[in-house]
């Protein structure tokens, strides 16, 4: 829909290589208490518990994803998940309720405001430690990047997506993801697969 | 009197005969239309250059396989980010709110967010979609809107 941004292939990939070693340096030496430290509250004692061999690992991830959604659940929500992405390293999940047309926008705001809180609270509860120190034990070295984006063309090029030119930037890359649904999984594995830790 | 009755059946049956060839027509054009649950909006997110916000809707016909959300930026990886859907189906007096929950991960480019409907919704429905992530100071931006059309009139 929206035309590409960028044109110019060799340097947006340095570029992205740059961005992504400048993450990786500062997030792959990190420690336990490195990787978390961007989040404002302090582990809860469940995540103390997952944390305790200062590493997480997917069967540890999966149990604190299923325990927030099951928070969820259990304060009312109507949650739909969780759902493993198509790069199958992260859990996805979505919470959904019915809000009149015409309820005044004031009264909006402080339905979205409970929901949001029981979202967070049960987040702050089960996973967002877990799955920040998931992020950073899991994160992909440059080459895996690089196989990654291989996987990610030759995904394109399977879901028939009309127009993509030999050696694509990223931008071409992603552009050609949203031409149908089979390559719009192409892209959700790829960023599945590339996704890396706070700076 | 019988020729004006004659001349009124005539008319009634001409009518009846152009009511049955604007329905064979509808039927064919709704046939032949193209996929009116694909389609996406985008909208350019305030605050940030080259930064935009797109919502897809991925179906066939009427059927909705998952509303999504884009957020792109440029040049710059996003962290943190949380996508929310107004979904009104047509005819309704309520809307869905879908919210997903915050991605605790950074991605270059682009970030993208997916919500599984897997059913039919009425001709001229709508989804909004906003996201937001740690340059947005928390608020959710964009606001681009899909309407699912069957027709091109629609």
């Amino acid at each position: 829909m929206f035309p590409s941004l960028l044109h110019h292939r060799t340097p947006l990939f340095a570029a992205f290589g740059i961005a992504l070693g400048a993450m990786l340096s500062s997030c792959g030496s990190a420690g336990t208490t490195a990787a978390t430290a961007s989040l404002p509250n302090a582990p809860s004692e469940f995540e103390s518990g997952l944390l305790a061999d200062g590493h997480v690992d997917f069967a540890e991830y999966t149990q604190a994803y299923d325990a927030a959604v099951s928070c969820m659940k259990a304060s009312g929500l109507d949650v739909d998940g969780p759902h493993l992405d198509s790069g199958g390293r992260f859990y996805n999940y979505s919470v959904s309720y019915d809000v009149a047309v015409n309820l005044p926008e004031d009264q909006v705001a402080a339905q979205d405001t409970e929901v949001d809180k029981i979202m967070v609270n049960c987040d702050q509860e089960f996973l967002d430690h877990i799955e920040v120190q998931w992020t950073a034990d899991s994160q992909p070295t440059s080459a895996q990047v690089e196989s990654a984006k291989d996987e990610f063309e030759r995904c394109l090029r399977q879901a028939e997506v009309t127009g993509l030119v030999d050696s694509p930037t990223l931008d071409e890359l992603y552009a050609a993801g949203e031409q149908n649904s089979q390559a719009f999984d192409c892209t959700t594995m790829f960023q599945s697969k590339t996704a890396v830790g706070q700076p | 009197m019988i020729l004006k009755t004659r001349c009124s059946n005539a008319r009634t049956a001409a009518i009846k005969s152009v009511v049955v060839l604007v329905a064979i027509l509808s039927t064919l054009l709704a046939t032949l239309a193209p996929a009116g649950a694909s389609s996406q909006g985008c909208t350019l997110a305030p605050g940030r250059i080259g930064s935009y916000q797109c919502t897809t809707v991925n179906g066939n016909g009427r059927y909705t396989r998952s509303v999504g959300s884009t957020h792109a930026v440029t040049g710059s990886n996003i962290c943190n980010y949380q996508a929310v859907w107004r979904l009104q189906v047509n005819g309704r007096n309520y809307y869905s709110s879908i919210r997903t929950g915050v991605a605790h991960r950074c991605v270059l480019w682009r970030a993208y967010h997916v919500h599984w409907i897997g059913r039919d919704l009425a001709n001229k429905s709508y989804v909004w979609g906003w996201m937001r992530d740690d340059q947005t100071g928390g608020h959710f931006v964009g606001g681009a809107k899909v309407k699912i059309k069957l027709h091109w009139w629609d």
